[in-house]
């Protein structure tokens, strides 16, 4: 319970860092992708199962305010936690390279995904254009963040699954 | 001891559901159009006031880092800010003067009259889009202040863009640099009709594209290019932006450049949205009288007839 209420907080505060915030001074006119950075590291730190959940949440934030239909941000979401998530097995405490390296993965996952749906289907194909001046500054910034991101979230994690550990030692 | 035939969550079975979902959600919306979609209000009320405060601890953060400078250095911005101040109000003063003075240029110049006088709500951008592939905003005025879908919004004199959803106290604006964005447009000296749309890669050097220009059209570099008479959505007159790089197009009918637009959208915090709503074709109904007048006339042609 504890775990799925401060899950729901680390979504909301990092869509607000990413849509009110960031926003608000972003560098050449690019923002990071906070909330792909939160439902990457959530699913390589937790699993597949919380990855999507997680996804599915900020994938429904966005829908909801920026999104042109229900649904077209969750699916990306919900599908790259999944994948975080199978890179579950990789995760030790003091290895930041890998998840580092998913989410920008991940992020350019996104990337052409938008590209795709959004713009290719307009018969808008400069893939060239949009990979140089969008998806590789947002991928840098997003990998900042990832860093910092996956330090934060890491030590929560922990934080929880100690407290977890006590409780459930109570009960034994 | 764990059901062995217990029904499970698993992660793919929640991406499958979910995804499927959605599809559906996506492929009814592409065939009906946006249905109203009560969770987006419920969402966008809860969250609203949150994203009002962030909002403006990110305005208010350049501010604050002011504020932790020292005593010290305050004290001595004290003494220059006294001397500052009084030659501030002299040059409020001869700036009173000048602004009397530019008011009565204005009058002269009839700019006050450059737009029909349209009444308008003042908003507060509240929050952007990611900001990387498309750019919509969040202002704070929805349903409840009286906005409603296809309201035009405009700021610092030209056309920002227009209302795409209503939500209860905020709505979505999809501004004019938008990739999917249209307007159509005219010269303001010749009234020659054009069309402005939004394109990322020429955005990226601070133009949007303009278009479908006839060839034997007199748009030049610098004309002044506002909202058609005939668009849909767009009320007419509002200034959009000036023309630049007019060039004949390789089929050798039309003409297309760039437009510059008057807004700065990188820095908008305020805007105005334009009550008035345009009625366009999809309001257009071909008046019929009424059918008593109809039979009676038709009574009187076949009267005649005979």
């Amino acid at each position: 319970m504890k775990r799925a209420i401060l899950t729901l907080f680390v979504v909301l505060a990092g869509f607000f860092l990413q849509n009110n915030f960031f926003t608000m001074l972003n560098i050449v006119r690019i923002a990071p992708n906070v909330l792909l950075v939160i439902t990457c590291i959530f699913g390589f730190l937790r699993g597949q199962k919380e990855g999507v959940l997680v996804g599915l949440l900020s994938g429904l934030l966005m829908d909801c305010f920026f999104g042109a239909t229900l649904g077209f941000y969750s699916i990306i979401y919900m599908c790259l936690g999944y994948l975080n998530g199978c890179f579950h097995r990789f995760f030790y405490n003091d290895n930041i390279i890998i998840p580092v390296f998913i989410c920008g993965v991940s992020d350019l996952l996104y990337g052409c995904y938008i590209f795709v749906f959004r713009f290719a289907l307009r018969n808008r194909l400069n893939f060239k254009f949009y990979l140089s001046t969008i998806m590789i500054p947002e991928l840098l910034y997003t990998i900042v963040i990832a860093l910092l991101a996956f330090g934060i979230l890491s030590a929560i994690n922990h934080k929880i699954e100690e407290i977890e550990k006590r409780s459930a030692e109570r009960f034994v | 001891m764990k059901d062995k035939f217990k029904f499970e969550f698993t992660a793919k079975i929640i991406l499958m559901t979910a995804s499927i979902l959605f599809a559906l959600i996506i492929g009814v919306s592409f065939i009906r159009g946006e249905s109203v979609n009560p969770l987006k209000n419920v969402v966008n009320t809860v969250l609203m006031p949150i994203q009002k405060g962030i909002h403006l601890v990110g305005q208010t953060m350049a501010e604050d880092a002011a504020q932790l400078a020292t005593l010290k250095e305050v004290q001595k911005e004290n003494e220059l800010l006294k001397e500052q101040v009084a030659n501030l109000r002299e040059q409020i003063s001869i700036s009173d003067q000048e602004h009397t003075e530019l008011l009565h240029l204005r009058e002269l110049y009839d700019l006050d009259n450059q737009y029909p006088s349209y009444e308008t709500i003042g908003a507060r951008v509240i929050g952007k889009d990611s900001g990387n592939w498309f750019h919509y905003f969040l202002i704070d005025k929805g349903a409840e202040d009286g906005i409603k879908k296809d309201m035009n919004i405009i700021a610092q004199g030209g056309l920002v863009g227009i209302v795409t959803e209503v939500g209860k106290t905020s709505s979505k604006v999809l501004a004019i640099i938008d990739d999917t964005s249209n307007v159509s447009a005219m010269s303001a000296t010749t009234q020659d009709s054009c069309m402005v749309s939004g394109d990322l890669e020429q955005y990226e050097e601070g133009s949007l594209s303009l278009m479908y220009i006839n060839k034997e059209d007199q748009i030049v570099e610098g004309d002044k290019i506002l909202t058609s008479n005939t668009s849909n959505k767009y009320l007419p007159g509002i200034l959009v932006g000036y023309a630049q790089n007019i060039q004949v197009d390789s089929n050798n009918l039309t003409k297309s450049g760039q437009l510059i637009p008057v807004v700065d959208f990188e820095h908008l915090d305020t805007v105005l949205v334009i009550t008035t709503l345009k009625d366009g074709w999809d309001d257009f109904k071909v008046y019929e009288p009424e059918t008593e007048t109809e039979a009676e006339t038709g009574g009187a042609l076949t009267e005649e007839g005979q």
